[in-house]
């Protein structure tokens, strides 16, 4: 941290919330360990093949156990951005006035513009990059795994890991401070935040595939085509 | 060089105080010509008063021959005051009267209460009568026109003074800090005030982030005033009296007020607004805190507001008063010109008129009252001029009183 030479108010924010700041790195970390090494695992258990080219079924628990973190971080980042968004609304803003601090912080040399506006730089440019990492980490668990090449386009993963993402995040952000502002008390603020973003999400995610209309393509078939799987 | 001693509670006004130390201390051959006097800002680091009493009490030793200011280089005595050589004749004759009074039987307090009284007879000095306090001459500080406006009253508070902004609780005096440091907008009227880079405020709560260490917090303060940070200023509040690493939310009240202080005077500012910043010290600490307040202003020449309830220690540092009471200003001017313009009457209960009544008891055939002169008054009372707490007490104590506009 102390290698960026941060200056002013953006120096006060990082050194403020340094923790949660290695809380964010520790959640990539872990969780690039956990896919990672299941990836891992995975890969040194091969199905056995038989000398005519049958597959046998071998040892399946990496790669279900793989598929199953999977799920659950595609579901797990559609959460972010309401994480995002309380914390933006609560510690970082509305607590200042809870606690009084916004008598120090108003008293300064800087305007309130721009102790406004470094807090929420940098709690975007966080969130951002973390969302970025653990994008990327999802993009290690899934990609030449086979069966898996649904998670691209399915609607929570979709919406998980992606662009939707980081728009969802700017939201998150904005909706958070404004909420912050309004309602100066901590808890509430996040609360209210976290429903807010909560009941954003879920009607994007209701209407989203409906904002353009469906297109009906034809085609020739290729020699990559696989038959969708209908088990 | 000499250490003064202030007596807070006699009578004696505090520069005269200064004045008469020093005059003894030539005396008793303490302080020879040459000999350099204490600077304002080493005998307000000291004592914890006004750097302005300082200053009026120099220039009284300079206006007496006593002393000569050079520049630059501080304060030095000129002259000597005789004692008379010793073997005066009238030594001898007071010697000799001494042994008679004792063989007399007389004890010490008699000869005490004697020598008070011939003293009072035949030294009547024009300073120490009350009602002259106030009238010495003036100091030629400017006014700068700075209004402030609570509730339709207006205000100005002259540059390099130390004000008190007293007044009960809920009367307004948090509001009007607030307001002046920006952190409130009045719902109507205009508010004048330098801006937040050359004021500084410390609220009554003393805030400070909890999970700053001390290190850190004086770093805040640096990087949020960029260019106008004065490490040393911020440092010396501090006194190594905490551990830099020591987290806010581990230390104590008088410890945060410190590293509070130490924030708002890093910032090196023009105005300092102190919201009761000596609320929760021990006395040590108050004195101390006091002390390096008053030198700031002598060493910087800050105009100081503070809010307080501890009368005593207002009374020797602050050389400007606004009461608030209810949400108006009842007295708005320098603490010396105030306690002139008022009296304290007791006597036989008659017509106050012309003179405005603050407050005014009765007991029996007694009357007890303190008003505001309206010229010289004359009656069968006993007039004595109040002092500062006789003055706020009474404000006080008076639901609705007559605003008192325009200061004396």
């Amino acid at each position: 941290m102390s290698a960026l030479a941060l200056k002013g108010p953006y120096w006060v924010t990082v050194r403020q919330y340094r923790r949660t700041l290695w809380l964010a790195v520790a959640v990539v970390v872990v969780s690039l360990a956990v896919i990672g090494g299941l990836r891992i695992w995975d890969a040194r258990t091969p199905d056995p093949i038989s000398k005519d080219g049958t597959w046998f079924p071998g040892d399946d628990r990496a790669y279900d156990l793989l598929r199953a973190a999977l799920e659950y971080t595609g579901g797990g980042m559609l959460l972010l951005p309401l994480l995002v968004g309380a914390f933006v609304a609560g510690p970082l803003i509305a607590r200042e006035f809870e606690s009084g601090t916004y008598k120090l912080s108003l008293t300064q040399s800087v305007s309130p513009v721009a102790w406004l506006r470094a807090k929420l730089l940098t709690s975007t440019a966080a969130a951002l990059l973390t969302a970025l990492a653990l994008a990327g980490v999802f993009r290690i668990g899934w990609s030449g795994l086979p069966g898996t090449w649904f998670m691209k386009w399915d609607p929570v993963p979709y919406a998980a890991v992606g662009v939707v993402l980081f728009g969802h995040l700017l939201a998150a952000v904005a909706v958070g401070a404004l909420i912050g502002l309004l309602i100066r008390r901590t808890l509430v603020a996040m609360a209210v935040t976290g429903v807010t973003m909560g009941v954003v999400l879920a009607v994007l995610g209701a209407f989203r595939w409906s904002f353009l209309p469906v297109v009906t393509a034809t085609g020739p078939v290729g020699s990559n085509f696989h038959a969708p799987w209908t088990a | 060089m000499v250490e003064y001693r202030i007596d807070r509670r006699s009578g004696v006004a505090t520069y005269l105080q200064i004045v008469q130390q020093t005059k003894q201390a030539l005396r008793m051959g303490l302080l020879e010509p040459g000999d350099r006097l204490p600077t304002a800002r080493e005998v307000v680091e000291a004592t914890a008063i006004n750097p302005n009493t300082v200053l009026k009490a120099y220039r009284e030793l300079e206006r007496e021959g006593l002393v000569e200011a050079r520049r630059g280089l501080g304060t030095f005595v000129r002259a000597t005051l005789g004692t008379g050589p010793a073997d005066s004749p009238l030594r001898g004759e007071l010697t000799d009267w001494a042994r008679r009074a004792r063989a007399a039987g007389l004890d010490r307090e008699d000869v005490a209460a004697l020598f008070t009284s011939v003293l009072k007879e035949h030294f009547e000095g024009t300073h120490d009568r009350p009602g002259h306090r106030g009238r010495g001459p003036r100091d030629a500080v400017p006014t700068t026109g700075r209004g402030w406006a609570l509730r339709g009253c207006d205000f100005a508070l002259p540059a390099g003074r130390i004000c008190a902004l007293v007044g009960p609780n809920g009367a307004g005096k948090s509001t009007l800090l607030a307001l002046a440091a920006g952190l409130l907008r009045p719902t109507e009227g205009t508010l004048t005030a330098p801006a937040r880079e050359r004021l500084a405020h410390v609220a009554q709560d003393k805030p400070l982030h909890p999970r700053l260490s001390v290190a850190d917090t004086l770093r805040m303060g640096r990087e949020l005033n960029p260019g106008r940070w004065d490490d040393t200023a911020a440092r010396r509040v501090l006194a190594d009296a905490l551990d830099p690493r020591a987290l806010v939310r581990e230390l104590s009240g008088g410890q945060r007020t410190r590293v509070a202080l130490a924030l708002a005077l890093g910032k090196r500012p023009e105005l300092l607004l102190l919201d009761e910043p000596m609320a929760d010290l021990d006395p040590l600490a108050r004195h101390q805190l006091m002390g390096l307040l008053m030198a700031d202003a002598a060493e910087h020449g800050t105009t100081v507001v503070m809010s307080s309830h501890i009368l005593t220690e207002l009374e020797g540092a602050c050389d400007h008063l606004l009461l608030l009471h209810g949400g108006r200003i009842r007295l708005d001017g320098p603490v010396d010109d105030l306690l002139a313009a008022h009296a304290l009457l007791t006597g036989p209960i008659a017509d106050l008129a012309p003179h405005t009544v603050v407050e005014s008891r009765t007991t029996g055939r007694q009357l007890t009252a303190l008003v505001r002169r309206e010229g010289p008054v004359e009656g069968p009372w006993e007039t004595t001029e109040p002092s500062l707490e006789d003055l706020l007490l009474a404000h006080l104590r008076t639901p609705e009183a007559t605003t008192e506009g325009a200061p004396a």
